[in-house]
């Protein structure tokens, strides 16, 4: 008897001492889609851990009666009590909370605080698709333009400027494959579709070690899985473009599928009345976005995905007409084409290995490609013979990928979240070719032949909970890019620390290194689809960064409030030189760039959020500098980069009164971008040389971006009208883009007056701009 | 205009046309500033042409330097060499000329201005060693210029000068005339292979320093009018000339485009604006 009770004090003390892990994925009750960065804590001892970016947790405590508490922002929580004995697999599924899609209910768990990346900014999708849209259509990237620290470049643009950086050093990754050219329209929306999403992450500084090959950002979009319960569906019809989403079961949560597809229509419209007033023109433009997915439970272990993203802009023209000469008549037929898109497909297969190992596999292949060719063909006849002629030129660029990707989740305790991957990407770039064919001269063709090229990388880093007060993610990304024969490696460190000074307020600090290999040559902040991406060679570097930032969370009431400040080293900058034009077509890119050049920026940011109740939104504020230095431009003096934007402002907010009827706002302020303006004229150098007459009088620049343009503020609002029905729901958003029509600059010129006296013009683009869209969901 | 062109200027011209504002940029009306241009080579004295620049908003006529200018050229060790006199009409004249090998530097003092002035150095001509021509058909020839690069970097760029007899009709009385003029004509490499560079801008002799090279030109043919004398003048340029030129080019061509990024013309005068550079010609007759 003694020892069988010995036995069992001693079997006891082992089974208290043993360590258990509780893993499974959270889900949302009424869908099946994963909750990302979703919280689940063990309330007794306070350990908790948070879903990746599949859903998926993993918390491994002692053998005890644990609580565990399972929320997320817009969700009820839930808590389930039981005695930890064994490995469990416990999956679960969280009540949308929210009344409707503006009245956001936060949870506590996720206090900014708390958090421990800095520098990090999460917008729920309900929140993103409240705000007022231009044209009536939401677009995620123009929400992130909202935020401290983002800008927007030039009036209408949906590229992204962060924390003194290019367009070109953002990842913007959809659902885990980069996205080349994210625009629509020359920039004036994004390829996003809102109602295909799930989850935006913008992280600006502070970069973990998964994330690496661009210097200022990473913009992490997850697309929806597909609804695993019942189809549902969603659409709306606005002034320019309409679009749909269905999603829904195949097998009933199993197998999920979503569709969701977007197109402009005012071509469609407008052909028949072109074609009537024409005499036969048939003109147009158009831009699509088609989203897929398949979405396959294969067991509780095994899961695979595959999607796809088609988009494209399409410009055409065509005309057909005659003349007659004498006794020759001459029929002839004019057409332009003017194409980009992407297209980025991804197949993903995550599996649980052990309730603490989860691993996640994705392959994928992308394309960008930009392609516009004018043809021309007329046929003379006379009485006596029929002479044809043919004539055409295109151009033809774009990036093509194939890439594979392996990423583990490894929570061997509580205090530790470590992550570890590898990938390889094999580039192929084409710079530029032009072609000219034609039936009576010779073919020509010029430009850049394609480029190969091969990236990799690998990765480990480590959240670590040292103690109540203290945690860091600290993590290295190696990355090696060979191109031509040449080898380029950069080992990256990062490192990203919060220590919580009070029950409600933390100081957070972080340092990373980030290298890009690829560079993009772009023109002003246009987003015109002759945007090159362009390889590392011997005689373009690949860039790198170094950036230090420091901060202060506090979390009190239902405000959140944020400082941070920022300092931005970078090297092996790119920029067009004078004279350079990318609408020069002839000339090869690397000809056209200065290289080598240096960037600094640094600031500060203020946020403060409320998250919470009928009226949500934010207060963002930003102090920056952003300049530049290369050897070749400007003398070899530092100037000022062209979106150095001093003072940037939004102020957002959305609010709710009641189950019918909501209300949204955003007001925007930035000090004018940099602007180079000459100052003087002088008489050159007189007479001939050699050949050469120069009749024009000298511009002086004193310096590059030697003024600034004024200032950019504009007020969108728009007003929502909800209605229950049988089928589902409707809803009616009449919005106001740019409310007082201010004139924003676009862009400046030198020209003249009636008078012929000279005179600044500013061009502005637009003007108050009202929409209204017709949505509905079933 | 290529397809790229068309396609992209069209739109955007319809991107731009929607709204424009005359706009008061407060430009600050600085005090203008003297421009010196002065080329200088071997074979002829020293001149100088001083101007003032004008406010950009304004269009009046550029106004010479008709003052009390003091212009003059000291050699490296700061001693006087000569004095430029006023000729009228801001140009100014020396009977001097610049020695090969030797440095200069030009000082123009006017009354209540900063001391205005540049440093450059005199260089010397380099030969052509041969020149064949092949009429590629009846109004272009083909030129083959050989010639020997030194060690030194150098600047090049390659025209023809003739003397015709030409007949046109005068502007004012609509008469026909006929006259001697003195032409110039630029020659156009016609591949990149030798310097990377395909237009009449200067050549740089990175690729072939040191080397006995042949460059490849075209140019009209000017035995279509009666001509007198012709010659290849092979133009040596110092690295001030060869960087003005290029920027002044960059300027003239991309003005009015609006996608180009706005060039600043090179400029080495001190206190001021213009052009200080040396350069040498060589000629090689071919008739």
């Amino acid at each position: 008897m003694r020892f069988i009770v010995i036995f069992f004090v001693l079997t006891s003390v082992v089974s208290w001492a043993q360590k258990f892990t509780i893993s499974g994925f959270l889900k949302d009750a009424a869908t099946g889609e994963t909750l990302i960065g979703a919280t689940a804590i063990n309330v007794k001892t306070k350990a908790g851990t948070t879903t990746n970016v599949h859903g998926f947790y993993s918390l491994t405590q002692n053998s005890d009666s644990i609580v565990l508490s399972f929320s997320y922002v817009g969700y009820q929580p839930q808590r389930i009590a039981f005695f930890l004995a064994y490995d469990t697999s416990l999956s679960i599924s969280l009540v949308s909370n929210v009344l409707d899609e503006v009245v956001i209910e936060s949870s506590k768990a996720d206090p900014i605080h708390e958090i421990n990346q800095m520098s990090t900014i999460n917008i729920p999708i309900e929140q993103i698709k409240a705000m007022p849209a231009f044209l009536g259509e939401v677009d995620v990237l123009k929400v992130l333009q909202l935020l401290p620290g983002v800008q927007s470049g030039n009036e209408g643009s949906s590229g992204l400027y962060v924390r003194g950086g290019g367009p070109d050093q953002n990842l913007i990754l959809l659902d885990g494959v980069p996205v080349y050219n994210a625009s629509h329209l020359f920039g004036f929306f994004s390829v996003f579709n809102a109602d295909a999403i799930n989850h935006v992450d913008l992280i600006k500084g502070g970069f973990p070690a998964r994330y690496g090959g661009r210097l200022s950002s990473v913009i992490d979009i997850n697309m929806k899985e597909g609804n695993m319960k019942e189809i549902k569906g969603e659409g709306s019809v606005g002034i320019i473009a309409a679009k749909a989403t269905v999603e829904g079961p195949i097998v009933k949560d199993k197998t999920s599928f979503l569709i969701s597809a977007r197109r402009t229509y005012i071509d469609l419209l407008a052909r028949p009345i072109i074609k009537a007033t024409s005499e036969g023109t048939v003109a147009g433009y158009f831009f699509y976005d088609l989203n897929m997915k398949v979405n396959h439970v294969i067991n509780p272990k095994n899961r695979i995905y595959a999607s796809a993203y088609l988009g494209d802009d399409k410009a055409y023209a065509r005309y057909e007409d005659f003349y007659v000469n004498g006794n020759e008549r001459t029929d002839y037929d004019e057409e332009f084409g003017l194409k980009w898109g992407n297209i980025i497909t991804a197949f993903r297969w995550n599996r649980i290995i052990t309730p603490k190992l989860f691993a996640n596999l994705t392959t994928t292949y992308s394309r960008y490609r930009f392609d516009v060719f004018s043809e021309y063909k007329e046929e003379i006849t006379t009485a006596t013979s029929t002479e044809k002629n043919y004539y055409k030129d295109q151009y033809r660029s774009g990036i093509k990928d194939w890439a594979a990707k392996i990423d583990f989740d490894w929570l061997p305790q509580p205090n530790h979240y470590v992550r570890f991957g590898a990938n390889a990407i094999d580039h192929t770039f084409s710079p530029g070719v032009y072609s000219f064919r034609s039936d009576v001269e010779p073919d020509t063709l010029f430009g850049t032949p394609n480029i190969k090229a091969n990236e990799f990388a690998v990765y480990v880093e480590d959240d670590i909970k040292l103690s109540d007060r203290l945690k860091i993610n600290t993590g290295s990304h190696f990355s090696a890019f060979i191109v031509e024969g040449r080898w380029y490696t950069s080992w990256q460190p990062r490192i990203s620390t919060r220590f919580l000074l009070g029950d409600n307020i933390s100081l957070k600090a972080s340092y990373a290194r980030m290298t890009q290999f690829i560079h993009l040559l772009t023109n002003a902040g246009l987003g015109l689809p002759t945007d090159l991406w362009v390889p590392s060679t011997s005689q373009v570097k690949p860039q790198q960064a170094n950036q230090v930032a420091i901060g202060l969370a506090k979390t009190w009431h239902q405000f959140e409030f944020s400082i941070e400040g920022y300092y931005k080293k970078m090297s092996n900058l790119i920029e067009y030189k004078d004279g350079a034009s990318y609408v020069n077509l002839e000339e090869d890119w690397q000809d056209k760039v200065a290289v080598n050049g240096k960037g600094e920026s640094y600031g500060a940011e203020v946020l403060l959020q409320k998250k919470k109740g009928s009226l949500s939104g934010w207060v963002g504020y930003t102090l920056s500098w952003a300049n530049r230095q290369f050897e070749e431009l400007n003398y070899g003096k530092w100037f000022p980069y062209k979106y150095d934007r001093r003072h940037d402002m939004s102020v957002v907010l959305a609010h709710t009164w009641n189950k019918r009827m909501d209300f949204s706002m955003a007001w925007v302020f930035g000090t004018g971008n940099a602007i180079t303006l000459p100052t003087a004229e002088y008489d050159g150098a007189a007479t001939a040389m050699q050949g050469n007459y120069y009749n024009q009088p000298i511009r002086y620049y004193e310096s590059r971006n030697n003024f600034r343009m004024r200032s950019y503020h504009r007020l969108d609002f728009s007003f929502s009208f909800w209605k229950d029905k049988k089928w589902g729901q409707r809803k009616w958003t009449l919005g106001v883009y740019n409310a007082y029509s201010r004139q924003n600059p676009f862009f400046m010129d030198l020209t003249y007056d009636r008078d012929r006296n000279r005179k600044f013009v500013q061009y502005s683009l637009f003007p108050f701009i009202p929409s209204i869209t017709y949505s509905f969901k079933f | 205009m290529k397809a790229g062109h068309r396609i992209i200027i069209s739109i955007s011209l319809l991107v731009f046309a929607a709204c424009e504002m005359v706009v008061d940029v407060n430009i600050p009306i600085e005090k203008p500033k003297l421009v010196v241009n002065a080329f200088f080579n071997p074979d002829s004295v020293w001149t100088a042409s001083l101007s003032w620049s004008r406010h950009i908003l304004d269009r009046k006529p550029f106004i010479e330097e008709a003052g009390k200018a003091q212009v003059s050229i000291l050699d490296e060790k700061g001693v006087l060499v000569t004095t430029l006199k006023n000729k009228g009409r801001g140009n100014f004249v020396s009977d001097q000329k610049p020695e090969v090998g030797k440095q200069y530097t030009i000082n123009v003092k006017v009354p209540d201005q900063e001391l205005v002035f540049s440093t450059a150095k005199a260089i010397g001509a380099v030969p052509i060693s041969n020149v064949t021509i092949d009429t590629l058909n009846e109004g272009e020839l083909a030129i083959n210029v050989t010639i020997k690069d030194p060690i030194e970097t150098n600047y090049y760029q390659l025209h023809l000068t003739t003397e015709e007899i030409r007949k046109y009709q005068r502007w004012d009385t609509k008469e026909w005339v006929i006259d001697t003029l003195t032409m110039s004509y630029p020659l156009y490499q016609t591949t990149s292979d030798l310097t990377g560079e395909t237009s009449q801008a200067f050549i740089s002799d990175t690729k072939f320093n040191g080397k006995e090279i042949t460059i490849e030109v075209t140019t009209y043919n000017p035995w279509r009018n009666q001509l007198l004398t012709a010659s290849v003048v092979l133009t040596n340029a110092s690295e001030a000339f060869y960087k003005y030129h290029n920027s002044r080019t960059l300027q003239s061509n991309t003005q009015g485009d609006p996608f180009a990024q706005p060039v600043q013309v090179y400029n080495n005068i001190v206190n001021g604006v213009g052009i200080f550079a040396g350069y040498a010609d060589s000629y090689y007759i071919i008739k």
